[in-house]
């Protein structure tokens, strides 16, 4: 995190000392605010702490409320089979979409009257935004399903699995599948559900806690994170209206410092035991 | 050739993503292409039953996130409410500390386990606002709020809900953290963002 922040640090003194100032020609810009009177800033900061507030509340509160599954029968005609869901897998969606709410709710209580006169036009680009965020995403994630279906990329698993040190494995394994994949989160199911149990079993061998593994799979799924089709680095520049050309080389710069802290990682815990 | 197909169809992907074409049309381009080279008869099924299955779930899932983090976003810059924020942060900390306040609003809402994609929308206001006013260039936003919302919280510390800390906890059995009751709470569902 030092490191980043005194690489932008470095970026930034760099752009001041060219005098570049903030830019011009720039789309996707927040509406210029023209008010006599800015609002107090602890009531300006609130919507935001209630988003982190009650997204804890939601996740603690959802499971209790409706247990392990929720089902309901819909009222149509004719037989039909009830609609059942699974809560552990949509609570943590459903508590952000709670605290949204709330957090969207907040604003209008406190600032109604100015919202209102623009919300028309503004809800229009929030739709289109988060209509382009989510597609990009989610086409990414049939990309990766797709490739992930192929065999050839069951030949690049299974040479992947002949690293012999058991955590750069690890490492190397989620790390590759996120990238092949575009989606951290979705390399790291396919690595894990095709070779949980090798890993666990390596581990076990070579007397290596599951701690540390776990830690090294979570951070190497991050690490391909780098990589200018994924997911994220997609809907970060799709929202601040930015192109790669323009800002991928300094994302880029701070994920892959990320990356290498894993095998940093990977180091301390040989040298010291330390997780 | 199958694993030559495989890194082709990625590195052509990563390719049209960096020259600024839409992802949304050339994800199913690449991905067609390779199962092409190697099974013609499997494009159509693969399309419909495994791309477009996978996109229409993460649609399912979360287009609403995504959604109200817009409209949250939205409402947070016409109410000025973001412009406040950023009078008082750089009156008390002076501009040249811009970034480090962003890095720690999207460190915050990350670790509090607000989704990134929703940070990027809440935060991006803030951060224009702030860049805008401080004269640094806008086109480090997006490495300001990486820093901030994709490296450190999402992974790296314990017990981040994050959904990258938990699938391993799905596997690997240690609880996320030593907080018990995030483990039960947390997000199990191994189809996720990011």
């Amino acid at each position: 995190m030092v490191c980043g922040l005194t690489y932008l640090e470095w970026m930034r003194r760099r752009a001041l000392a060219a005098n570049e100032g903030y830019g011009t020609n720039l789309v996707n810009e927040p509406a210029a605010f023209e008010h006599e009177k800015l609002a107090n800033p602890w009531i300006a900061i609130l919507p935001l702490v209630m988003v982190g507030v009650m997204n804890k509340v939601f996740t603690n509160v959802i499971p209790d409320l409706y247990g392990k599954e929720v089902s309901f029968i819909p009222a149509v005609i004719g037989t039909v089979k009830p609609v059942v869901q699974n809560i552990s897998g949509i609570a943590a969606i459903w508590a952000v979409e709670g605290a949204l709410l709330v957090g969207i709710l907040t604003v209008f209580v406190f600032a109604g009257k100015t919202v209102l006169g623009q919300f028309a036009e503004g809800s229009k680009a929030a739709v289109s935004g988060a209509l382009l965020a989510a597609i990009n995403t989610a086409s990414e994630y049939g990309f990766g399903a797709v490739i992930a279906a192929l065999p050839g990329f069951l030949v690049i698993a299974n040479a992947l699995g002949a690293i012999p040190n058991p955590l750069i494995n690890e490492a190397i394994t989620v790390t590759a599948l996120a990238g092949i994949t575009g989606s951290a989160s979705g390399g790291m199911s396919i690595a894990l559900a095709a070779m949980s149990e090798t890993f666990i079993a390596n581990a076990h061998a070579a007397g290596i806690p599951l701690e540390v593994f776990h830690r090294v799979a979570s951070m190497a799924s991050g690490g391909m994170d780098t990589l200018p089709h994924n997911g994220a680095v997609i809907t970060l520049l799709a929202v601040t209206g930015l192109t790669h050309k323009q800002s991928y080389k300094d994302i880029f710069a701070i994920t892959i410092i990320k990356t290498l802290a894993v095998f940093v990682i990977i180091g301390v815990y040989y040298a010291t035991g330390i997780v | 050739m199958d694993f030559l197909i495989v890194l082709g169809a990625l590195c052509f992907l990563m390719f049209v993503a960096y020259r600024g074409y839409s992802v949304i049309l050339f994800a199913p381009v690449a991905a067609m292409g390779a199962v092409l080279l190697t099974d013609p008869g499997m494009v159509a099924p693969m399309f419909t039953g495994l791309f477009m299955d996978k996109m229409v779930g993460f649609v399912k899932n979360y287009f609403p996130v995504f959604l109200l983090g817009a409209v949250f976003g939205k409402v947070i810059e016409l109410s000025g409410f973001s412009k406040a924020i950023v009078a008082s942060v750089i009156n008390l900390l002076g501009p040249q500390r811009a970034m480090l306040s962003i890095v720690l609003v999207c460190a915050i809402l990350t670790y509090g386990g607000v989704s990134l994609f929703v940070v990027v929308f809440a935060v991006y206001p803030f951060a224009a606002e702030m860049f805008k006013a401080s004269r640094i260039p806008k086109r480090l936003i997006p490495g300001t709020i990486a820093l901030g919302a994709f490296t450190i919280t999402m992974d790296a510390l314990p017990g981040t809900p994050q959904i990258q800390n938990i699938i391993p906890t799905t596997f690997s059995r240690p609880r996320p953290g030593r907080h018990p009751g995030w483990a039960s709470s947390a997000p199990c569902s191994s189809w996720s963002a990011a």
